[in-house]
């Protein structure tokens, strides 16, 4: 059970490196309050959670480890890249306000954030690492699946909590901007990824 | 204490010149001293980690590497370790399964009977002094 | 400050011979101490490069223009230094480009911009994600930590200006037309760069590789870069020429902006982060300042926010050349606005030369070298 633990603590720091990137970039671009970007962050945890819990569930079924194609991963990390992508073009009113599929994403990003953070924290999760595969097996052996996804996660989830303190920085012109071209430099990263796994 | 900054800031910029000139004429002196620095070595996924085997064969030394997998925060799956040969004159070389033939710059590895693994060789090189050649591994 | 010959040239050649000399030694020095050849060839390069490098400064100081003489050095720095690495890889390798062999025996020369993408592998790992050597060879990476370090202390993002090889390439690009195609460039697009820093930085250090310099450099079109083997190496080279042409060249002619360094480079953001502890700014005396909007104008790194220089500012000097009023000028933090401001200039210009003089003199002199070689 500690073992859990610790496999997510372990994990924390790539998970951060990985798919921090994503709600880092969310919660400057919106560059709304503490209290604000912890709900966001939230969200996007509460998608992560999702995905455990389904694996978790999966795991227990089968007593077994879930096996995702390669392919799915890929279609995945595209899907993810479109959304940061389309989030993006929604913060940028210069370019959404003049075609009638742009200015429906601006309406949506400006007011249903936390279901974006929610789509990006379960998109992310999607793609099963290694520490999740370990973590598969040792909840079979140990037969406290749910236990173990619930201690792993927690451990994971440790590096997260400091990402809301970003939308305290003062300059919110400068943060807003950094976060939306973080955005969309995330999307292409996620985007090139997918399309690596698709052509090797 | 207004002019007493000033005249500290203007001391401070006139010291620029300086500070460039040291760093260049001692260069070397002071890479020796970066090379203190915890983190001056090159990640094993590209110098092939330490060295933890030699062995003589034929004529050969044979450099055996650390397991490498790469990885930041975590190891990564599948890794390699590094074998190092030392160049010789002669057209081939062969090292239980890897035969390198020497003149066209090519290595190949076949398992010489049934019981024996099947390897797959992740890269490899000729250099002036040495072949490197990287053995696939997996966790 | 000297209203004869606009505003900051010395307005005498006697004061501008005594502020030359000591330049001129000094360039003397670098040039002479420098591991060059000794053939008659190279000499001849070499005295050309004391010529030329000394002719700027003395200009610098005489004139007080500052960007125009700048550029003129930094841009024939650039090419020069292009030419002789181009010619050194095809001296050792035969190509441009490198193949496993380089890689599996870490000899890759260590660029600049390579080191946001260690920090994050540094300090978790100990290690340096690069395959290069430590110490040996041609931009050892020790060296180049070194002279980073020492351009951060002294220069902040000045380096962007007096240093960078790279750089040179899009303030040539941008100065070739004399009016923009593009004439409104917004300036919140320089905070792109810092976007670049932060994801290129997360990304590196979950991919294990310096991905700026795998998938996104565009200077790889004139420097060195990864054979094509497979498809993914394909893809690489097409990103980096697209980028090259892209932001090195079609932009910055449009816009007369250095659209690279301004906007995609995130070495140039963590440059820009040193700023704020570096001695010189440039600083806009706003009791004298008429707001006609000439600095912001004139400014290639789209670093001037309401007539101030933010802390992307390069230090190119550009806007100190545009003012018409002299209010915005090199200064020195904790020193007073409008006092010793030629003081402040030369104070700057002085660490600055030098830097560009040390950094890439050699190569200038390779570069020339190997152009009178071929024209003889």
């Amino acid at each position: 059970m500690i073992e859990s633990l610790l496999i997510g603590l372990s994990t924390s720091a790539s998970c951060l490196a990985s798919c921090g990137n994503i709600i880092l970039s969310i919660i400057m671009a919106e560059h709304k309050s503490i209290s604000k970007s912890f709900v966001m962050l939230g969200c996007f945890m509460a998608g992560r959670l999702l995905i455990y819990s389904a694996i978790a569930t999966i795991t227990s079924l089968l007593t077994s480890i879930a096996y995702i194609s390669p392919k799915i991963t890929a279609i995945n990390l595209l899907v993810l890249g479109i959304l940061m992508l389309m989030y993006s073009i929604g913060k940028t009113k210069q370019i959404c306000l003049n075609h009638k599929f742009t200015r429906r994403i601006y309406k949506i990003c400006q007011g249903q954030i936390n279901i974006i953070s929610f789509a990006a924290g379960f998109l992310s999760a999607v793609n099963i690492c290694p520490p999740i595969i370990s973590l598969i097996g040792n909840a079979i052996s140990t037969k406290e699946v749910f236990a173990s996804f619930a201690l792993f996660f927690i451990g994971s989830s440790v590096f997260f909590l400091p990402l809301p303190l970003a939308g305290a920085i003062k300059n919110k012109s400068a943060v807003t901007k950094i976060g939306k071209s973080a955005a969309v430099l995330a999307g292409w990263v996620f985007i090139m990824k997918g399309l690596t796994i698709i052509i090797s | 204490m207004k002019k007493i900054i000033s005249l500290l800031a203007h001391f401070w910029a006139s010291l620029g010149t300086l500070i460039i000139l040291v760093t260049f004429i001692g260069l070397g002196s002071w890479q020796q001293l970066t090379l203190k620095l915890p983190f001056m070595h090159i990640d094993p996924q590209y110098s092939g980690g330490d060295v933890i085997d030699t062995i003589t064969r034929n004529n050969l030394k044979i450099s055996i590497h650390e397991n490498v997998f790469p990885g930041v925060f975590r190891e990564s799956r599948t890794g390699f370790v590094q074998i190092d040969v030392n160049q010789c004159s002669c057209d081939t070389i062969k090292i239980d399964s890897i035969l390198i033939n020497n003149q066209i710059t090519s290595i190949t590895a076949t398992a010489d009977n049934a019981t024996a693994d099947n390897f797959e060789i992740a890269a490899f090189t000729k250099l002036a002094d040495r072949w490197i050649f990287r053995l696939k591994i997996e966790k | 400050m000297n209203k004869k010959t606009n505003y900051w040239g010395t307005g005498s050649i006697g004061k501008s011979i005594l502020l030359f000399i000591p330049m001129l030694l000094l360039i003397m020095l670098m040039m002479f101490g420098s591991a060059n050849g000794s053939d008659s060839i190279t000499q001849i390069a070499r005295l050309l490069t004391i010529i030329f490098f000394g002719a700027i400064f003395f200009l610098i100081i005489y004139t007080g223009k500052n960007d125009k003489w700048r550029a003129m050095a930094f841009v024939v720095s650039a090419l020069l230094f292009c030419i002789s690495f181009i010619n050194n890889l095809i001296a050792e390798r035969g190509s441009m480009t490198f193949s496993n062999a380089e890689e599996l025996s870490c000899t890759i020369p260590f660029c600049h911009i390579v080191t946001p993408m260690m920090i994050i592998p540094a300090a978790v790992k100990q290690t340096i994600l690069f395959p290069g050597s430590l110490v040996e060879g041609f931009a050892s990476i020790s060296a180049m930590l070194v002279i980073v370090l020492c351009s951060c202390i002294v220069l902040g993002r000045g380096f962007c200006s007096w240093g960078c090889f790279y750089g040179g390439w899009d303030d040539g690009t941008s100065r070739l037309k004399k009016t923009p195609v593009i004439k409104k460039v917004n300036n919140s697009y320089r905070w792109f760069s810092f976007a670049m820093l932060i994801i290129m930085a997360l990304w590196s250090a979950e991919a294990a590789e310096p991905t700026y310099c795998s998938w996104l450099c565009p200077f790889k079109a004139v420097t060195e870069n990864e054979r094509i083997v497979d498809t993914i190496t394909l893809i690489k080279n097409i990103i980096f020429t697209l980028t090259f042409a892209g932001l090195v060249i079609v932009l910055p002619i449009l816009t007369k902006k250095r659209i690279q360094c301004a906007t995609f480079c995130p070495m140039g953001a963590l440059l820009s982060l040193f700023n704020k502890i570096n001695i010189f700014e440039v600083k806009n005396n706003t009791t004298v300042c008429i707001n006609c909007g000439k600095c912001d104008k004139a400014c290639p790194m789209l670093a001037i926010e309401r007539h101030c220089p933010t802390i992307t500012c390069s230090k190119c000097g550009k806007c100190v050349d545009a003012c018409p009023t002299g209010a915005m000028k090199f200064h020195i933090k904790g020193t007073p606005i409008n006092k010793h401001t030629t003081i402040a200039r030369t104070l700057f210009i002085y660490p600055a030369y030098t830097f560009l003089v040390t950094l890439c003199g050699g190569s200038v002199v390779n570069g020339l070298a190997l152009i009178i070689n071929f024209i003889i």
